[in-house]
């Protein structure tokens, strides 16, 4: 079998207004097959417009999508076999089990093996006799999840999929990604947390204020993350030792207490702290927002224009 | 066969509701037509109070209050169960679409392969039922009670009478069902539906008396429905495809708009 010269996902100057609001201004997008693609924004970015528009739940007015080969909007229901749909929102009001609406779900897909869904419930830990209207947050985005795996599909396509999960079922979610990602399927997530996606994904478009601001390598981004760290040291430390360290940046000193920003490797100031005694430490990963301005605003020319950062859903 | 699925579980999921809405319907049809015996008996009482208001009467169908026809025509058909089974229909056809749609169900089965016209056009069908169902308890209540209350009226024209019934509440549950696939909005399904429906009762009961609002009462699907007295003289075909016309036409219009537009924005 040659390798499929297309990608999985590939959208160029997608748009999409609501009214006088514009959602979508023009959105580059490509997923190679067998890639784990994080799609981060800010909340109110474009995300979640831009895979409904993948999944045909509304339609572009301007642009190109390709999914599988195929246009939304023309093969949708062919398209939709092939991918697994986690929504970022899961209204479940019905008072019968968990059990009910995935079979349900299942012959909407002309049947699922049976025990795929009881293994992907048990992994998750998830109990499908238990009524859906009652569950828990976690618990819905569960069934939203095995709902998602159960028919194996070559793409998924998972809106905020951790979001309500604690962090075991993180872990087990990640591993579950990563399996699929070995079988030479697609999996194209989204997120406004860096640190959601960065343990797993091979690449990632950040999106913001509908339009993707920049396309990153996962090994690039990862080296290059930032960490905000506090130490606390059993007695008073000089700025100017930890400022002159190569990753540290915005060193500052309060009595006891250093404060700085670390890029990449913390490994330097690790060495340098230690000749101390440190009382505690904490390092904090930067939220998008402010990773956003320091790589792009910095590094890269202008940012985007400020369009108003709750655009949108 | 994974075709019947979307209409099957949507009629399982409202099961409660349905049974609910049978068990009205029932109640009163039972209990106006119990009140028949001892209306009989004051037939003349009547007889004088309606001449005594000859536009009035005609108006809410009060034609002849001494023969059961004219007094289940005037009570069970004329008013309670067509607005009864409205109000249902109304109800159900507005969760169909943008009920389901607000609350974000929807969305779970069209990301799956499943295409919008199978969605509406499964719901639709799952109103037909609907509304079947409560025009069948009218006739089953009407059948059994019939001997006993001596009403003496055929088993085919209580069959017309109720489906008259059960297509006028068809034709606005159909409305509220299109009025949300178009719009996608739940208030403006109710409040759509709702109106006309009034506006349809209202055309075919006190509009009468004005000769310039004569002409309301062709949009009104009760017109149709009880101006032939199914009871008297059975089922009327032309008005009875109108009946079947008008939601068929309804749906069609919304199918064509709901697979063309944006769902949940």
């Amino acid at each position: 079998m040659t390798a499929d010269p297309l990608p999985v996902i590939s959208c160029t100057g997608l748009t999409k207004s609501y009214g006088r609001h514009t959602a979508l201004s023009g959105v580059d997008l490509a997923v190679a097959e067998g890639d784990v693609f994080g799609f981060l924004g800010p909340n109110g970015a474009g995300k979640t417009t831009t895979i409904r528009i993948l999944l045909d739940l509304i339609r572009r007015d301007t642009g190109d999508v390709t999914l599988l080969g195929g246009d939304p909007r023309r093969d949708g229901v062919r398209l939709r076999r092939d991918i697994g749909y986690l929504p970022g929102e899961l209204p479940m009001t019905s008072r019968r089990p968990a059990r009910e609406l995935l079979s349900f779900l299942a012959r909407l897909r002309g049947g699922v093996d049976r025990r795929e869904i009881e293994s992907l419930a048990e992994r998750f830990a998830l109990d499908l006799d238990r009524p859906v209207r009652g569950l828990s947050k976690g618990n819905k985005q569960k069934v939203g999840l095995v709902q998602a795996f159960m028919h194996r599909p070559r793409l998924l396509i998972l809106d905020e999929p951790t979001s309500g999960l604690d962090p075991l079922l993180q872990q087990e979610f990640l591993a579950l990604v990563r399996e699929v990602r070995e079988d030479g399927r697609t999996v194209f997530m989204s997120s406004h947390v860096l640190g959601e996606v960065q343990d797993v994904a091979d690449q990632a478009a950040i999106i913001r204020a509908g339009r993707i601001v920049a396309l990153e390598d996962m090994d690039d981004l990862r080296e290059r993350a930032l960490r905000r760290v506090t130490m606390t040291f059993a007695e008073p430390v000089d700025a100017q030792a930890f400022a002159r360290l190569d990753p540290v940046r915005d060193a500052s000193v309060e009595g006891t207490t250093l404060t700085c920003t670390v890029e990449g490797s913390p490994d330097a100031l690790i060495k340098e702290a230690a000749t101390r005694t440190v009382l505690s430490l904490t390092s904090e990963e930067p939220d998008l927002e402010e990773l956003f301005f320091t790589h792009y605003n910095n590094g890269r020319g202008s940012a985007p224009q400020e369009e108003g950062s709750n655009a949108g859903a | 066969m994974p075709v019947r699925d979307i209409f099957g579980k949507f009629l399982m999921d409202s099961r409660r509701g349905i049974i609910g809405w049978m068990i009205g319907v029932a109640a009163v049809t039972a209990l106006y037509s119990s009140f028949w015996p001892s209306m009989e008996n004051t037939s003349e009482a009547m007889g004088a109070f309606v001449e005594q208001m000859p536009q009035l009467a005609q108006a809410m169908g009060w034609g002849d209050l001494s023969t059961a026809e004219g007094y289940l025509g005037a009570t069970v058909f004329g008013l309670l169960t067509p607005i009864l089974i409205s109000i249902a229909a109304i109800a159900f056809g507005t969760r169909a679409v943008a009920g389901e749609e607000e609350e974000g169900a929807l969305e779970l089965i069209l990301t799956h392969p499943v295409s919008r016209y199978r969605v509406v056009v499964q719901r639709f069908a799952a109103l037909a039922v609907f509304t079947a169902l409560l025009g069948a308890t009218i006739w089953v209540v009407l059948a059994a009670l019939g001997p006993a209350l001596d009403l003496g009226i055929p088993l085919a024209k209580l069959a017309a009478a109720a489906l008259a019934t059960a297509l006028i509440g068809f034709c606005y549950g159909t409305l509220a069902l299109a009025v949300g696939a178009v719009t996608g909005r739940r208030t403006h399904a109710i409040a759509g539906a709702a109106v006309l429906a009034v506006v349809g009762y209202l055309g075919n009961t006190f509009a009468l008396q004005q000769e310039q609002l004569e002409w309301m009462r062709f949009l009104s699907p009760f017109y149709y429905a009880l101006d032939p007295e199914p009871l008297v003289n059975g089922g009327d075909p032309g008005y009875t495809a109108v009946l079947v016309a008008v939601p068929l036409v309804l749906a069609a219009a919304a199918t064509a708009r709901f697979a063309r537009r944006d769902v949940l924005v």
